[in-house]
């Protein structure tokens, strides 16, 4: 039997077609396959976790940053505070947080005598006027009216010194008469916008 | 299973060497050669990964430690309750800078007003409230109140003068309203 001569293109055909050539594209793919499987099912959910680990490591970041400014901001106040908390307690006195304007009716009496008046009557009510421009965060309004007895001559500087006083008080209305009493003596009446504070805790 | 003691031996440059047949031993030979590097690949990759995760679980970890730690030391009592004071006083610092800077002196106005009477007239009553006048005067002169009229006027600082006037025996009375304009 003559056994076959196989010519250069078959040849080539051969080795193009041979099976070993096939099988091994076969595990290449299927070695393809199981990198793909290997990344979509391992590398991938790993690099989703990486993803969420490190923003919530960038939030942790600013949220620490935030806390030591903050816990530097309270040291650096205790500091400043030992410095200036005494002054700081005369606050209390100016815009009072119960209710006790001591310090104001302190002050009012001096005042008056030294322009030559005499307190009358003094009231403290709530403030209903709406003449306030601004909105201050912890002050609220409130009223002042305060009779007193003396020379019109005097009212001016009595205006003065008492718009002078330490809580910034407003007149916001004034009036009188030239009926004199047997002193010789006028009455007037002032009203006041002072300050208070709405919180009895506030300073503590 | 892998069959290697029975290579066949033979001269043909076509074959290899050694040619497996069964499909066992091709996809060992695969992985052995081409395969391994890929699959090292993915493996190195996969490793990589973990262990990124890993150093960076412990990173957040850490800062998670040191964040409950500060919020512990800012929890303490003294703490909240300074942290409450400063803040308070801090708002009323602001308060009484926007108090002072809107503080409207109203002592001048009525100062101004009242020295800017004509002695010729004589003032009976005066009110002020924010801003709106009423006056009341006696004068003999008549052309006193005039000018006095004319004066409030054309003053361009006041608005809505209105002028009332009443004559009661030698003795003129005038009542005087008007609205000091603000700026």
């Amino acid at each position: 039997m003559e056994k076959k001569r196989l010519n250069t293109e078959e040849y080539i055909k051969l080795i193009k077609e041979s099976p070993e050539k096939k099988r091994g594209y076969i595990f290449a793919g299927a070695t393809v396959v199981v990198s793909i499987l290997l990344i979509v099912f391992a590398v991938r959910p790993t690099i989703v976790t990486i993803t969420q680990i490190n923003s919530s490591i960038k939030e942790k970041t600013r949220l620490s940053t935030a806390l030591d400014a903050k816990i530097s901001t309270l040291s650096a106040l205790d500091k400043q505070f030992e410095d200036v908390g005494t002054d700081l307690q005369d606050l209390k006195l100016i815009y009072p947080a119960n209710g006790n304007f001591s310090l104001l009716l302190a002050n009012i009496n001096p005042i008056l005598s030294r322009n030559g008046f005499y307190l009358t009557g003094i009231n403290f009510d709530k403030y209903s006027d709406k003449n306030v421009s601004f909105t201050p965060k912890v002050l609220v309004p409130w009223s002042v009216k305060i009779a007193a007895k003396g020379k019109v001559s005097n009212i001016i500087n009595l205006l003065k010194e008492l718009e002078a006083l330490p809580m910034f008080p407003v007149m916001e209305s004034f009036s009188y008469t030239d009926q004199k009493d047997e002193y010789d003596l006028t009455n007037f009446s002032i009203n006041l916008r002072i300050y208070k504070i709405d919180n009895a805790n506030f300073y503590e | 299973m892998f069959k290697f003691g029975k290579q066949p031996q033979s001269i043909d440059f076509l074959q290899p060497s050694y040619s497996p047949t069964d499909i066992w031993s091709t996809a060992y030979i695969w992985l052995t050669n081409v395969g391994k590097y890929l699959l090292i690949g993915v493996e190195v990759l996969v490793l990589g990964v973990f262990f990124s995760r890993f150093i960076l679980d412990r990173q957040d970890n850490d800062l998670k430690e040191e964040v409950n730690a500060k919020v512990t030391l800012l929890s303490n009592e003294s703490w909240q309750k300074n942290a409450a004071v400063y803040e308070n006083y801090q708002y009323l610092l602001s308060d009484i800078k926007l108090v002072k800077d809107r503080q409207v002196i109203n002592s001048v106005k009525v100062s101004e007003l009242i020295s800017g009477i004509p002695s010729s007239l004589h003032l009976t009553s005066f009110g002020y409230s924010v801003n709106r006048i009423s006056l009341r005067l006696t004068s003999n002169s008549l052309n006193s109140i005039k000018d006095y009229e004319a004066s409030l006027k054309n003053n361009p600082n006041y608005s809505n003068v209105a002028f009332s006037i009443d004559k009661n025996k030698d003795e003129i009375n005038v009542s005087v309203t008007f609205v000091i304009l603000t700026e």
